[in-house]
């Protein structure tokens, strides 16, 4: 085989300020606050080639229902930041930096529209688990 | 023999039989269909005679103890499915009421029913889309539903608490609707009266504040992707927005495409798209990629620099502007130097695969609800109650 040009410390280790990691622990620190009734998952699509963050909102209990609670793409390919997160038809916030995109997180997450997606899956996930027909 | 009465019956001896059936129920069904497994084929447990499912005011009879058993039985990868019969229409109509008060088929998408006199194999689906715009059209929803004999009705920012909305449809004779709808509150509502079964979520998806997508099993077993779509207005997106809405909605909707069918692309599009069919995010082929003309559009799609795009075709081209006796489009908006009066926001777009299922007659813009028109004196679509109109079609599936 011919010299191998590449580096030999290739890493797949994405840096912990990427909007990807910070969406990531976000979903695990959902799953930790509801004691794991609900947790989320941050799944990934690329429509045209432009890489977007789904952050979707799972209920096992339920029948693993999924709602996508917003959508985060980087405004240019190839550059972590700015990006742009898409909560509603009439609600599109922008983050030019990791501090700002976690303190957007912040408001998404403490929004009325939020705080009622999750407590109506949290009525419904504890109305089923605490079914006596479920438990028998 | 005549039936007892089971009203009388618990009330007077009290439900111990009853109670003891159940508790059979509940032991054996789920070992007796892992029996089985080495059987090919799909088990479903058959109520007969099933009754209301409600004993001393509490929910949970067989057709209950079989919906956990079949969810259970899910789980555990069998496909399972339970199906309740119930020959006397009120007894039938208790049931699922009480069954939907219990989220036992509101919630759960393994259940069927079936009373005498009452066909879920119908082949023709009679669609209605309304965006109310935030009005309460409760009655006029109603009205519409029972002139048009509607099957499948798609809302768009309809305020109305949908149990209200279930109870106002359950008052038409011979109705009987099911919700679709996502389990948060959503600006879409999907309501139907063909059974859980045939109209289920699409496995993989998620629910979307603009859009849900739902698989719908046709008669002849052929699946297809029903997508309800609101997408974002041009009060607060530019057109270079809404193209990028369009195209991230269609690429969500070829997902759920590819997961039941990988070669034949089968959807159809109901909703407020918010743009008109001439606008870059219907038209483009990175965006919905509809056309005016059937005879333009091809299964297999266009090839544009080097990638294959798929059709839909907009029937509601043919609906623009003054010809024939109905409103020349769903919207009217008086605004600015280029103003349109009328818009057609509200659409239809389907495959080309489904075009044969498609009636192109039955497709209409509603301007009256039998009592009373939805257009003001003057011809626009009345403000007083929205500033939408409805429109209705058919497919046969």
């Amino acid at each position: 085989m011919s010299e191998n040009l590449w580096p030999d410390d290739l890493s797949s280790e994405l840096d912990p300020d990427s909007p990807l990691v910070i969406l990531q622990e976000q979903a695990e620190a959902l799953a930790l606050r509801t004691h794991g009734l609900l947790q989320a998952e941050v799944v990934l699509i690329t429509p045209n080639d432009i890489l977007s963050f789904n952050f979707v909102l799972v209920a096992p209990a339920l029948d693993d229902y999924r709602y996508r609670l917003f959508k985060v793409w980087p405004d240019n390919k190839l550059d972590p930041y700015p990006v742009t997160l898409d909560v509603s038809s009439a609600d599109q916030r922008k983050a030019a930096t990791a501090a700002e995109f976690r303190e957007e997180l912040r408001r998404i997450f403490f929004s009325n529209a939020t705080r009622r997606a999750i407590s109506e899956l949290l009525g419904y996930t504890t109305a089923v688990l605490s079914d006596p027909q479920r438990a028998a | 023999m005549p039936r007892r009465d089971l009203g009388e019956y618990v009330n007077n001896e009290g439900p111990e039989c009853t109670s003891r059936k159940h508790e059979l129920l509940e032991r054996i069904l789920i070992p007796s269909a892992e029996k089985m497994k080495h059987l090919r084929g799909k088990i479903a447990f058959v109520d007969g005679y099933a009754g209301p499912n409600a004993y001393g005011g509490v929910v949970g009879g067989s057709t209950a103890i079989m919906v956990d058993a079949t969810k259970r039985l899910r789980g555990k990868g069998f496909e399972a499915n339970a199906l309740a019969c119930e020959p006397d229409p009120e007894r039938y109509d208790q049931l699922a009421c009480n069954l939907r008060t219990a989220h036992y088929t509101t919630r759960r998408p393994n259940l069927a029913l079936a009373s005498h006199g009452r066909n879920y194999g119908t082949t023709t689906m009679r669609f209605l889309f309304w965006n109310v715009k935030k009005h309460s059209a409760l009655d006029s929803i109603g009205r519409l539903v029972a002139l048009q004999s509607i099957d499948t009705l798609i809302l768009a920012e309809c305020p109305v608490p949908e149990e209200e909305l279930l109870q106002r449809l359950s008052e038409i004779p011979g109705a009987s609707f099911w919700s679709s709808s996502p389990l948060v509150s959503s600006s879409l509502q999907i309501l139907s009266r063909t059974s859980p079964e045939r109209f289920a979520r699409v496995p993989d998806t998620y629910d979307m504040p603009h859009l849900l997508l739902r698989r719908v099993t046709a008669t002849d077993r052929t699946q297809h992707v029903l997508a309800a779509v609101h997408l974002k207005s041009k009060l607060w997106a530019s057109p270079a927005d809404q193209l990028r809405d369009a195209t991230d909605t269609v690429h969500d909707i070829m997902r759920a495409e590819d997961r039941l069918a990988k070669v034949v692309r089968r959807s159809i599009v109901i909703g407020d798209l918010n743009m008109n069919p001439f606008d870059p995010g219907i038209t483009n082929a990175d965006g919905f990629h509809a056309v005016m003309s059937r005879k333009e559009t091809k299964p297999a799609g266009r090839m544009v620099n080097g990638k294959r795009y798929a059709f839909y075709y907009n029937p509601m081209w043919g609906l623009l502007g003054d010809r024939g006796d109905r409103p020349p489009g769903t919207f009217r908006r008086l605004d600015g130097v280029y103003c349109l009066f009328w818009n057609m926001l509200d659409q239809v777009l389907i495959r080309p695969d489904l075009i044969n299922r498609f009636s192109e007659e039955s497709l209409r813009i509603l301007d009256h609800d039998s009592q009373s028109s939805l257009l003001t004196p003057r011809g626009s679509s009345s403000p007083k109650l929205c500033d939408h109109l409805p429109f209705v079609f058919e497919m046969d599936l």
